[in-house]
């Protein structure tokens, strides 16, 4: 179960809220909007608007910029003062979001209201959930006090598992369950994204900040309570979304079956891209290569040793070459055979103190600098050290010249 | 005799193969005169591909996808008479659809024949030259003894100077850190699987193309493709002077494509299978990894261009060539199709057909 909505949630809510956005972007431009219900009922949206979105646009700041920069975010609550202002800078802003959230709701509740009007179902799906995520926020702010430290070692690594596709929920799954359901419904926010008018976050006018104002001038008296018969002049207004009987029926299946197509093709690629993108990071091994005194010194040898982490039907392809060379009794210095240039596996050649590459002629010093030919940097070196008079060498993976 | 002509009967009643397939088999195509046996070279791609994927599936029911056990499952395979024959086979057609392939190329761009309407078959088909050089490349890769490992190496480092994301991908390539048990299966899946669904897919789409728009007629110099009027045009040239593609145009692509394939055979018997070379042991470093002959000029122009032109060679001359293949046909989809009118496209072949000439020739004598 954990499984489900730690793993498989997460990816299920980004994917829907990335496809869909993206067809309703391409599909219904003009519905990237937040349908405002300002000209209907201005009086109580001002608090509760003006509370919310500074509010949770704050949050919503302190709850990405740690997860961005975590040793950032560690350091600076290093400091125990530094972390008390914070929490209850949070905890304060937590509460403007809640009395912000209620206002917004109550304006919509009363049943001769304008706004009720206009509020669609999904409408009240949207304000609930985003209700229960800010009251679950202020009870962990309450309750689990020092959020702010322990969400970089729970909440950030499972997230950053997610976006490396190497899902793993270890860190948040020992958390009390309602920490639990407030990292879950933030992801229902995400998955609410396309079907809500929640896609206003995409579309902020922010050219307003430097357009020329417009001076909005009534034709009547506005704090004059409005005559019945005018009532339904705003509802022309009002964008009332058509009811699926009206719409085309045909494109509503086509729509319908591509949708349905999109998932499943989701639900198969997916996981196959992801197995294939997939890679196991190899932990870096230190291997022994043999007693120290048995390398003479100034000799380049060709030793070899075992991958850090070989596959049981790795065979002969498990093992990696070196070339070692004793400088003093106390001083190794290990060689990558690969040539910078294109791989090939330069050979040493002792008469002439020179590594030289078979393949395109690169030849370097005995120090690893390029000599001459196409090779752009020097030879790789890998970590050696000596232990016990036993010399061991660190596995690291195939050096890739890279620009 | 008569049995056979009964079930034929029953089969097609059932099916309507005869009154569906007849007539695209039979459909007019113009005549090609002096330049008829110019027209061959696409068809012959085609049954060198087909070569290629029955003796891959003879192959592969005896291949061990395994770094370890590949190169020993190969010496198996070349142990018995047959493998070694089928090994031959799957080798010399791939030079074959190698060297067809290209040629087809050549000769559908100095003719002008992707110009309108013609450009997705161009387009099309210049997705399958692609996934065709990348088969030869992963192909000599399963071979899996050292110049196979050592291919995997090759084609890491040259991922790897892709800006950015160069060295991500070059591990990518190998499925880890290092060459080991993953790489070999990685390469395996896309010769085996990902790369012949596409070309399969591919292909489909390119003949329904060439039925669609019908085979170019000869281009003749002074008679300009205007996109106005040349599907009426085309026509009106079939109702002419067309003729019957099956049997009148195509048996001459038949007679072509069996002389390929006994060529094929006749070289796999003769000259046999590239031997295998050493084990894939990264540990044996009297190596000198060499490409197979179709990349052995690129191989050789790493080497001799000078140092600070090759980061840019290795990213850049893929990503021209390939926008030299998708801008052909978009920005030259109409006017004169003769190449006698078109100098600048001899040039071109000409030229690109000189490097790689000079290259390959410098390769043979080191």
């Amino acid at each position: 179960m954990q499984t489900f909505f730690f793993i498989a949630f997460p990816y299920i809510a980004l994917i829907l809220a990335i496809g869909v956005g993206l067809y309703r972007y391409f599909s219904h431009r003009f519905t990237y909007s937040s349908l405002s219900s300002q000209l209907l009922e201005n009086r109580h949206l001002f608090w509760g608007s003006v509370s919310w979105h500074y509010g949770i646009t704050l949050i919503l700041v302190a709850h990405v910029l740690p997860w961005l920069f975590p040793q950032v975010a560690e350091a600076v609550l290093g400091d125990a003062r530094r972390l008390v202002v914070l929490e209850l800078t949070g905890l304060a802003l937590g509460l403007y979001c809640v009395f912000g959230i209620i206002v917004l709701i109550a304006r919509r509740l009363p049943n001769d209201s304008r706004a009720r009007a206009v509020t669609s179902p999904m409408d009240w799906i949207l304000l609930l959930v985003l209700a229960f995520q800010v009251l679950s926020g202020v009870g962990v702010a309450l309750f689990e006090r020092w959020g702010s430290v322990w969400y970089l070692s729970t909440a950030v690594p499972w997230l950053w598992s997610l976006v490396r596709l190497h899902p793993d929920a270890s860190t948040v799954t020992g958390l009390p369950v309602f920490i639990q359901a407030h990292l879950i419904s933030g992801f229902v926010v995400i998955l609410l994204f396309p079907f809500t008018r929640l896609v206003h976050v995409f579309a902020i006018p922010i050219e307003y900040l430097w357009r020329p104002y417009q001076v909005v001038i009534w034709n009547r008296d506005p704090r004059q309570p409005v005559s019945s018969t005018s009532v339904k002049a705003p509802t022309i207004l009002m964008p009332t979304p058509p009811a699926p009987n009206d719409l085309d029926r045909r494109r509503l299946l086509v729509r319908l079956s591509i949708l349905a197509g999109s998932i499943s093709a989701a639900i198969v690629g997916i996981p196959s891209i992801a197995f294939l993108l997939g890679m196991r990071k190899a932990p870096e091994v230190w291997r022994g290569l043999g007693a120290a005194d048995s390398f003479q010194i100034g000799q380049a040898v060709e030793v070899s040793f075992l991958d850090s982490s070989p596959l049981p039907w790795s065979g002969v392809t498990a093992r990696t070459a070196a070339w070692l060379r004793r400088e003093s009794p106390e001083q190794f210095i290990a060689f990558a055979i690969n040539c910078t240039h294109l791989g090939c596996p330069v050979r040493w050649l002792p008469n002439a103190d020179l590594f030289m590459c078979p393949c395109h002629g690169g030849v370097f010093y005995k120090d690893g600098t390029v000599a001459s030919g196409p090779p752009p940097k020097a030879l790789v070196t890998y970590p050696v050290r000596v232990r016990d008079g036993m010399v061991e060498i660190l596995t690291s993976p195939l050096p890739i010249t890279s620009i | 005799m008569r049995v056979l002509k009964q079930i034929w009967r029953w089969f097609d009643d059932l099916t309507g193969f005869s009154q569906s397939l007849g007539p695209i088999m039979a459909h007019p195509v113009p005549q090609a005169r002096k330049t008829r046996w110019f027209y061959v070279f696409g068809s012959a791609t085609l049954i060198a591909f087909l070569v290629q994927v029955v003796t891959g599936i003879a192959l592969s029911s005896a291949y061990v996808t395994g770094s370890g056990q590949a190169y020993d499952s190969l010496r198996f395979i070349t142990s018995s008479p047959v493998g070694r024959i089928i090994r031959g086979i799957h080798y010399f057609g791939a030079s074959a659809m190698i060297i067809l392939i290209g040629l087809h190329t050549i000769r559908v761009y100095l003719m002008g024949a992707y110009k309108y309407p013609r450009q997705m078959n161009w387009l099309t088909g210049a997705g399958l030259l692609l996934f065709t050089l990348l088969m030869a490349f992963t192909g000599q890769l399963l071979r899996w003894d050292q110049m196979g490992f050592w291919t995997a190496v090759v084609a890491a480092e040259q991922a790897g100077r892709a800006p950015l994301i160069g060295n991500w991908l070059g591990h990518f390539l190998l499925a880890g850190n290092t060459v080991g048990g993953a790489t070999l299966s990685r390469f395996f899946a896309a010769h085996v699987f990902f790369l012949p669904a596409l070309m399969f897919l591919f292909i489909a789409v390119h003949l329904y193309l060439v039925i669609f728009n019908g085979i170019s007629e000869p281009p003749k110099a002074g008679r300009p493709v205007d996109p106005r009027t040349y599907r009426r045009w085309y026509h009106s040239l079939l109702e002419r002077e067309g003729i019957p593609f099956w049997p009148q145009a195509a048996w001459r692509d038949v007679f072509f494509g069996a002389v390929v394939v006994l060529a094929i055979f006749v070289l796999a018997l003769v000259v046999g299978p590239p031997e295998l070379g050493k084990p894939p042991d990264p540990t044996i470093i009297s190596a000198s990894p060499r490409p197979d002959w179709y990349f052995m000029w690129y191989f050789a122009l790493l080497s001799l261009i000078p140092k600070w032109s090759e980061r840019w060679v290795i990213i850049l001359g893929p990503l021209v060539f390939g926008l030299f293949l998708i801008l052909v046909p978009l920005l030259g989809s109409r006017g004169e199709r003769s190449p006698l009118r078109r100098p600048w496209s001899i040039l071109i072949i000409l030229s690109v057909v000189f490097v790689i000439a000079h290259y390959w020739v410098t390769t043979v004598r080191l």
